[in-house]
C-alpha cells in the first residue's frame, strides 16, 4: 500500500465536484455532496444502498442533471446533464456494458469520442494494444466476439475500456463484484499501475477490505449526504461501518444450534450433476435447519440452488425428499415436491412489479383458489392477509402495485410468494440483496421462526455477513465440489472464505 | 395509495373505482376512450346529419360486430405479451369460404366447424410460439401466408356461393333493433372478459404478458396460456369471417382479409397495453366502437373512402404516441411515490 | 443470443449452391441469359426492401412499414413524373426518407417496440396509399423511362439491378467502417449496454429507418417508372418476402447479427428458388405457400429450436477452446 507516500489534500484537484444536490419528488437524492479528486489517487466512495452513490456516479456521467452544484476536470467546468466526455470521466458500471455481439475491440472503442466519422478497426488495434498492455491486461484477446468471454473477463474489459480512453478520471463502480481473488489483484494492480501514471480514481466498493487494501482516501456518503473524506489509513474498518450506517453495527442475537441432528432428512441430495458446474454432489438438509452454501461465482453453489428449483432443466443424481425420491425437471416439479425458490433477481425473476401485492402473494398458488377454473377472491384475500401479516407487510397495502413498494418490502412480497406455497423446503437465492437493514433483520427474524416450525431452508449468499447471521450451518463449494460442512458452533468467516477461494487441499490454486 | 381489499364500505368502494379508472396509464389511456366515445355519439347525434337515423345506427353496428369479435381475439394475444396476430384477416378470409362451402349444412354446425378449424389454426401457431418460442409477429406473418394459399388451393381463387340459410345470423334482429350479430359479439366480448378477469388461466395469461420471466419461475402455464390466446383468436377470426359471409352467404379470400388491422387498431385505440398484461378485453370493444363511429361519421359526412382510410391511421397512430407517452409518464410518477415513503 | 447466426450460415451456403444446381440441371432456360437478367430484375426490387428491413433488424428493431412505403412511393412518383423522373424518384425517397425518421423519433421518445409504431405507420401508408390513387391504377404512358431503366447491361444486369447492387455496397461500408455503424450493431446486440457505453443509439435508430424508409421508397419508385404503373392494392407477399429474404440472410430477429453480403445471398435465394419454381410452371399460390413455409421454418429456426442446435455445437467448441483461454 503506498497511501502513506501520498499527499492527501492535493493542491489542483484533478475533479472537483462541489455542492451537487438532486432531489427526486419529495426525497433529496443528494444534499450538497462535493469531492475533490487528485492526480494519482485512488479514492474508496462507500454508503449504503440509497446513500447517494449511484445518484453522484449518474451525475458525474451526465446521465442526470443536477439540481445545483458544479463539476470540474483540471479546472474546467463540466456541461452538466449531458454526457460527459469519456477521455475526461469514464464510467466502468456495476451493470456491465458489454454488448455481447461485438468484439473484444469493438467494445472497447464503442463510445469513444473523438472526430472522424470512420472506424478502422485495423487502424486502432495496435494502438489499443499497447495501451492495454501498459496497464496489465495485455492478455485480453482483442478479436474474441465479448459473448465467448466469461462475465469476469468481459468485466476486465469493461475496465479495458475505461484504460482505452486514457480518461483523466476512472470510476469502477463495485467491479470486483463478479471477480475471482486472481482477477480482483488483476483489477488492484490495474488500478495501482494507473494511479501510478497519473490518472484519478474512484473506486466504489461494499467490501470493507478491498477499500483498505486499494484506496489512499475514501469518502462516505449516508442519506444523500456527505460524512467524511479521510486518509484511509486513519480510519479503522470500524469507524467506516459507524459512518455509513450512522452507528455501531450490531450483530443479531446469537440462536443456539437447532436439534436438527437426530431427525430424519427433510431433503437428501445423492450425486447430482449439473453439466460441468457441479460435480457429484451429496447434501442433507434437516427440518427445521437453515443451510447456507457459499462459493465464489462460478463454483457451482448458484447452480446448485437453481437445479433444486427447477430451472436448469433435468440434472443426473438423486434427490429425494422426507424419503420418497422425487424427479426435478421444471419448476413446476420442485413446486409439487414441496419445494419453493425464491431468485436472486427480484425485479426480473421474483415479482411482477406492476401487478398488486396480493396478486403477487397467491401467483404460484392459483390452482389452490380456483374452483372449476375460476378464482374464489375471497379465500384469495384470507391468505393473502395472512402472509401479509406473516412477513409484516402492511395489510393496507395488498392493493398496490408491488413496483411502489420499497426494496425491503418487495423482497418480503417475493418470499410471501414462496411461503404460500407452504412448501416444505424453501430454497433463497440471495435472500436479502438489495435490502436495507432495518427489513433485513425483520426478514431474517422471519426465516426463523419459520424453520422453527419445521421448514427446512437452504440458501446462496455471497454475503459472508449475511452467511454468518442466518445459517444454522455452512456447506463451502469450490469448483462443483462441497468443500466442507461447518456447523453453527464452529462458524468462522476466515475458514469459510479459505474453503470458497482454496478448496480443500491447502495448495493455493488462483492466487499467482 | 390503494387499499383494495381492505375497502369495505360503499362510498370506499366507489372511490376506490374511480382511483382505478386513472390509476394506471392503460386505465387512464381506456378511459378516455370511453369518455371520448361517448362525447363522440354526443356530438354526432347533434351535429352530424343522419347519424341518427335508425338505418344509420343499424349500418354502424353491422360495421362493429366483426370488428369487435376478431378485436377481442386480438386483445387476448396482446395481453399475453405478444404484441400482434397477423394472421387474423387470412383466417377471416379462410373462415368465409369454410362457412359459404358448408351453410348448406345449417348455420349452427356450420359456425360450430368453422370456429373449430379456426380455433386449430390458431393453435398450430400458438405452439409454435409458445413451445418452440418463435417470432410471434414473424410467426403469424408466415401462417397468413400459408392460410391463404391453401384457400387458393382449395377454391381456385374464386368466390364461393354458399347454398343455404344465413339469414339469422346475417339479418336477423333481437326486437327488430339489435342484429344478431352485434349479440354474438356481446357474447363473445362477455366469455372473453369472464375468462381473463375471473379464471386462474385469464389471471396467468396476464402475469405472463405482465412478466414472462418472473412467471416462468413462478411455475405458470406459459406454452399452455400462448396456445390459449392464439387458438382463442383463430376462433374469433374465423368468428367473425362466419359474420362476414352470412349476409351475402358468399365467401371469399378477399373477405374480411383486412380484419388484422382493423382489430389492432381497436386494440391499441381502446388502450390495451401493448407491453402486455395491462387492459381488458371491453377496451379493445369501445376500440373498435370507437374507429366504426368515427369511420362512420365521415362517411355521412360524404368523406371519401380514401380519407377514412388515412384518419383511421391517424388515429391509430395517434393512440400508440398518447398510450406510449402514459406509460412512461407513470412508472416515473410511481418511482416518486415509491421513492418517497 | 440466437441459434439462427449459424444455422442460417449453413443451411444460406448449401441452397446457394444446390438451388441453382439442382435448377441447372431440371429446367431447360434457367441459366440462359435472359433468365439471369430476369432474377437480378426480382432482386433489383427484392433486394432493395430486404436491405433496408436488415438494417433496422440488425439495429435490433423491424420496419413492418416496408411494403407499404413502397406503395406509397410508386404512386408519388406516377403523380409527379411530370416533373421529370429523377425528380419524381427523388421526391419520392424524400417522402420515405422523412416518414422513416419518423418512425424513428417514436422509438427513444416512446420507449415501444417498433413493431407498434411501424404498424401504425403502415395503416397509415394504406389509407394515403387509397387516398392518392383515388381507386384507380395511375399509369404513365411514357416508356422511355421504363426502358432506359431496364435495358440490359453486361448480359445480365440492368441499371435498376445496378442501383440495388450498389446500395448493397455502400450499405456494408457504411456499416464495416464507420463509427455510426458499428453503433447500429451495438444497438441490436445489447441495447442498454451501448447506451451506458456511449454508443449514440438514438442517431443510430434514426439512420436505420431513414435507409429502410429510403431504400423501400426507392425500390417502389424505381418499379412503378418500370412497370409504368401504381396502384394501392399492396402485393400481399412483399412483406413476407422481405422478411423471409433478410431473416435467411442471417440476419438475427433479435438484432446485432446480419451483413448486408449475407443479407444479398439470402435475396438471391429466395429469387432464385422463386424464379426457378416459376419455370417448372408454379402457380402464384405454391410459391406462396413455399415462401410461407420457408419463413416458418427460418423462424423456428431463429427460436428454441434453433437455440437447442446451437447449444450442442457450442458445447463441443467449448471443450476444444477449453485448453487455449486466455486465462493469465
Amino acid at each position: 500500500m503506498t497511501a502513506a507516500s501520498l499527499s492527501h489534500k492535493p493542491a489542483t484537484p484533478v475533479l472537483a465536484a462541489r455542492d451537487l444536490s438532486k432531489r427526486y419528488g419529495g426525497i433529496m437524492a443528494l444534499q450538497s455532496v462535493g469531492l475533490d479528486l487528485g492526480a494519482g489517487e485512488i479514492h474508496g466512495l462507500c454508503g449504503e444502498n440509497g446513500a447517494g452513490k449511484s445518484t453522484f456516479i449518474k451525475i458525474l456521467g451526465g446521465l442526470v442533471r443536477p439540481d445545483s452544484g458544479e463539476i470540474s476536470v483540471d479546472g474546467r467546468p463540466l456541461a452538466l446533464g449531458q454526457r460527459t466526455d469519456p477521455q475526461l470521466i469514464s464510467i466502468v458500471h456495476q451493470e456491465l456494458a458489454i454488448v455481447p455481439t461485438l468484439s473484444v475491440l469493438d467494445n472497447i472503442m464503442l463510445g469513444m469520442g473523438g472526430t472522424s466519422p470512420f472506424y478502422f478497426a485495423h487502424l486502432v488495434r495496435t494502438q489499443v494494444r499497447q495501451g492495454l498492455d501498459e496497464v496489465g491486461l495485455a492478455h485480453i484477446p482483442l478479436d474474441r466476439k465479448a459473448s465467448a468471454l466469461s462475465l469476469a473477463e468481459r468485466q476486465l474489459v469493461e475496465i479495458a475500456r475505461g484504460v482505452a480512453r486514457r480518461a483523466r478520471v476512472l470510476l469502477l463502480d463495485e467491479p470486483t463484484a463478479t471477480l475471482s481473488d486472481a482477477e480482483i489483484k488483476r483489477v488492484f494492480d490495474t488500478a495501482r499501475l494507473l494511479r501510478d501514471k497519473g490518472t484519478a480514481l474512484v473506486f466504489v466498493s461494499h467490501r470493507l477490505d478491498e477499500v483498505f487494501a486499494l484506496t489512499d482516501r475514501v469518502t462516505v456518503f449516508r442519506n444523500g449526504q456527505h460524512v467524511l473524506t479521510e486518509r484511509t489509513s486513519d480510519l479503522t474498518s470500524r469507524d467506516l461501518v459507524k459512518a455509513m450506517i450512522g452507528r455501531d453495527l450490531v450483530r443479531g442475537t446469537q440462536k443456539p444450534l437447532s436439534v436438527a441432528a437426530d431427525r430424519p432428512a427433510r431433503l437428501a441430495i445423492a450425486g447430482l450433476r449439473c453439466g460441468d458446474a457441479l460435480k457429484p454432489i451429496d447434501l442433507a438438509l434437516a427440518p427445521g435447519e437453515i443451510a447456507g452454501v457459499v462459493g465464489q461465482l462460478g463454483s457451482g453453489a448458484d447452480v446448485l440452488v437453481e437445479a433444486l428449483a427447477g430451472l436448469r432443466g433435468l440434472v443426473d443424481g438423486q434427490i429425494a425428499i422426507d424419503g420418497r425420491a422425487v424427479v426435478i425437471g421444471s419448476v413446476r416439479d420442485a413446486m409439487k415436491a414441496g419445494i419453493a425458490y425464491v431468485p436472486e433477481d427480484r425485479a426480473g425473476k421474483g415479482i411482477f412489479l406492476d401487478a398488486p401485492v396480493w396478486m403477487n402473494l397467491t401467483a404460484s398458488v392459483m390452482g389452490r383458489f380456483s374452483r372449476g377454473g375460476v378464482m374464489q377472491r375471497a379465500a384469495e384475500r384470507e391468505r393473502g392477509l395472512e402472509l401479509a401479516a406473516m412477513f409484516r407487510i402492511d395489510p393496507g397495502r395488498l392493493g398496490s402495485e408491488v413496483a411502489t413498494l420499497s426494496g425491503g418490502n418487495q423482497q418480503k412480497v417475493a418470499l410471501g410468494k414462496a411461503a404460500a406455497l407452504t412448501p416444505r423446503i424453501l430454497i433463497l437465492n440471495e435472500p436479502t440483496r438489495g435490502v436495507d437493514i432495518g427489513a433485513r433483520s425483520e426478514i431474517y427474524a422471519t426465516l426463523r421462526r419459520l424453520a422453527e416450525q419445521g421448514l427446512a431452508i437452504l440458501f446462496y449468499s455471497t454475503d459472508l455477513e449475511e452467511v454468518l447471521e442466518l445459517a444454522d450451518r455452512v456447506v463451502t463449494i469450490f469448483r462443483g465440489e462441497v468443500v466442507r460442512s461447518i456447523g453453527r458452533d464452529a462458524l468462522d468467516g476466515g475458514e469459510i472464505l479459505h474453503d470458497i477461494l482454496r478448496g480443500r487441499d491447502d495448495t493455493i490454486v488462483l492466487t499467482q | 395509495m390503494a387499499e383494495a381489499m381492505a375497502v369495505k364500505t360503499t362510498e370506499g368502494w366507489v372511490s376506490e373505482r374511480l382511483r382505478r379508472m386513472v390509476a394506471t396509464p392503460h386505465e387512464l389511456h381506456a378511459t378516455s376512450i370511453r369518455g371520448g366515445t361517448l362525447v363522440l355519439i354526443i356530438v354526432a347525434v347533434l351535429f352530424v346529419p343522419h347519424f341518427a337515423e335508425f338505418g344509420n345506427l343499424q349500418s354502424i353496428m353491422y360495421s362493429l360486430a366483426a370488428v369487435g369479435i376478431g378485436a377481442v381475439g386480438m386483445a387476448l394475444v396482446t395481453l399475453s405479451g405478444n404484441l400482434f396476430m397477423l394472421s387474423m384477416g387470412a383466417t377471416a378470409a379462410f373462415s368465409t369460404v369454410v362457412f359459404a362451402s358448408l351453410i348448406s349444412l345449417g348455420l349452427l354446425p356450420t359456425m360450430l366447424l368453422v370456429v373449430a378449424a379456426g380455433t386449430l389454426i390458431g393453435l398450430i401457431q400458438g405452439v409454435l410460439i409458445g413451445a418452440a418460442d418463435t417470432n410471434p409477429i414473424i410467426t403469424t406473418i408466415a401462417a397468413a401466408s400459408m392460410i391463404t394459399g391453401f384457400g387458393v388451393l382449395w377454391t381456385g381463387g374464386i368466390t364461393v356461393v354458399g347454398h343455404g340459410q344465413a339469414t339469422w345470423l346475417g339479418f336477423g334482429r333481437v326486437f327488430g333493433l339489435i342484429p344478431n350479430q352485434i349479440l354474438v359479439m356481446l357474447i363473445f366480448a362477455g366469455i372473453a372478459g369472464f375468462v381473463m378477469q375471473k379464471t386462474r388461466l385469464g389471471r396467468e395469461i396476464r402475469l405472463i404478458g405482465m412478466q414472462r420471466d418472473v412467471a416462468r419461475v413462478a411455475g405458470l402455464r406459459l406454452i399452455a396460456a400462448t396456445m390459449f390466446c392464439y387458438g382463442f383468436a383463430g376462433a374469433a377470426a374465423a368468428l367473425a369471417g362466419s359474420l362476414i359471409a352470412s349476409s351475402s352467404a358468399q365467401g371469399n379470400l378477399t373477405y374480411g382479409i383486412d380484419l388484422d388491422f382493423n382489430a389492432i387498431a381497436a386494440v391499441l385505440v381502446g388502450g390495451v397495453s401493448i407491453r402486455g398484461g395491462r387492459g381488458r378485453v371491453g377496451d379493445a370493444v369501445v376500440g373498435a366502437m370507437f374507429l366504426s363511429i368515427i369511420g362512420n361519421v365521415l362517411l355521412v359526412s360524404g368523406v371519401s373512402y380514401e380519407y377514412q382510410l388515412v384518419v383511421k391511421g391517424a388515429v391509430v397512430l395517434a393512440s400508440v404516441i398518447i398510450g406510449a407517452l402514459l406509460g412512461q409518464w407513470a412508472p416515473r410518477l410511481r418511482r416518486r411515490v415509491g421513492a418517497a415513503r | 443470443m440466437s441459434g439462427a447466426a449459424w444455422l442460417t450460415r449453413s443451411i444460406r451456403l448449401v441452397l446457394l449452391v444446390a438451388l441453382p444446381l439442382g435448377f441447372a440441371l431440371t429446367v431447360k432456360h434457367f441459366l440462359s441469359l435472359d433468365n439471369l437478367y430476369a432474377i437480378f430484375q426480382s432482386f433489383a426490387f427484392l433486394g432493395l426492401l430486404a436491405l433496408g428491413l436488415s438494417v433496422t433488424m440488425i439495429a435490433g428493431e423491424f420496419d413492418l412499414s416496408v411494403a407499404a412505403m413502397a406503395t406509397v412511393a410508386g404512386l408519388v412518383t406516377i403523380k409527379l413524373v411530370v416533373l421529370g423522373p429523377v425528380a419524381a424518384v427523388l421526391c419520392a425517397v424524400m417522402v420515405g426518407t422523412v416518414i422513416g425518421i419518423g418512425n424513428a423519433v417514436l422509438l427513444p421518445w416512446l420507449q415501444i417496440s417498433s413493431l407498434v409504431t411501424t404498424v401504425g405507420t403502415m395503416i397509415l401508408l394504406n389509407g394515403v396509399g387509397f387516398w392518392l390513387a383515388g381507386g384507380r391504377v395511375l399509369s404513365y404512358d411514357n416508356f422511355d423511362v421504363s426502358d432506359a431503366l431496364d435495358q440490359t447491361l453486361l448480359g445480365i444486369f440492368s441499371p435498376r439491378s445496378l442501383i440495388t447492387i450498389l446500395c448493397f455496397l455502400l450499405i456494408a461500408a457504411f456499416l464495416q467502417f464507420t463509427k455510426l455503424g458499428r453503433d447500429i450493431y451495438a444497438s441490436g446486440g445489447h441495447r442498454r449496454a451501448a447506451i451506458q457505453s456511449g454508443a449514440r443509439v438514438g442517431l443510430a435508430l434514426v439512420v436505420c429507418f431513414a435507409i429502410s424508409g429510403a431504400f423501400a421508397a426507392l425500390a417502389g419508385s424505381l418499379i412503378s417508372l418500370s412497370l409504368a404503373t401504381a396502384s394501392a392494392t399492396l402485393d400481399s407477399t412483399t412483406l413476407l418476402q422481405a422478411a423471409a429474404a433478410a431473416i435467411i440472410g442471417g440476419v438475427a430477429l433479435g438484432g446485432g447479427i446480419g451483413s448486408p453480403a449475407s443479407v444479398a445471398t439470402g435475396v438471391l435465394i429466395l429469387t432464385i428458388l422463386n424464379n426457378g419454381l416459376g419455370l417448372l410452371s408454379a402457380s402464384s399460390t405454391e410459391l406462396l405457400l413455399v415462401n410461407g413455409a420457408l419463413l416458418l421454418i427460418v423462424v423456428l429456426l431463429d427460436g428454441k429450436a434453433g437455440q437447442a442446435l446451437m447449444d450442442l455445437r457450442r458445447k463441443t467448441a467449448q471443450t476444444k477452446r477449453r485448453n487455449v483461454t486466455w486465462q493469465g
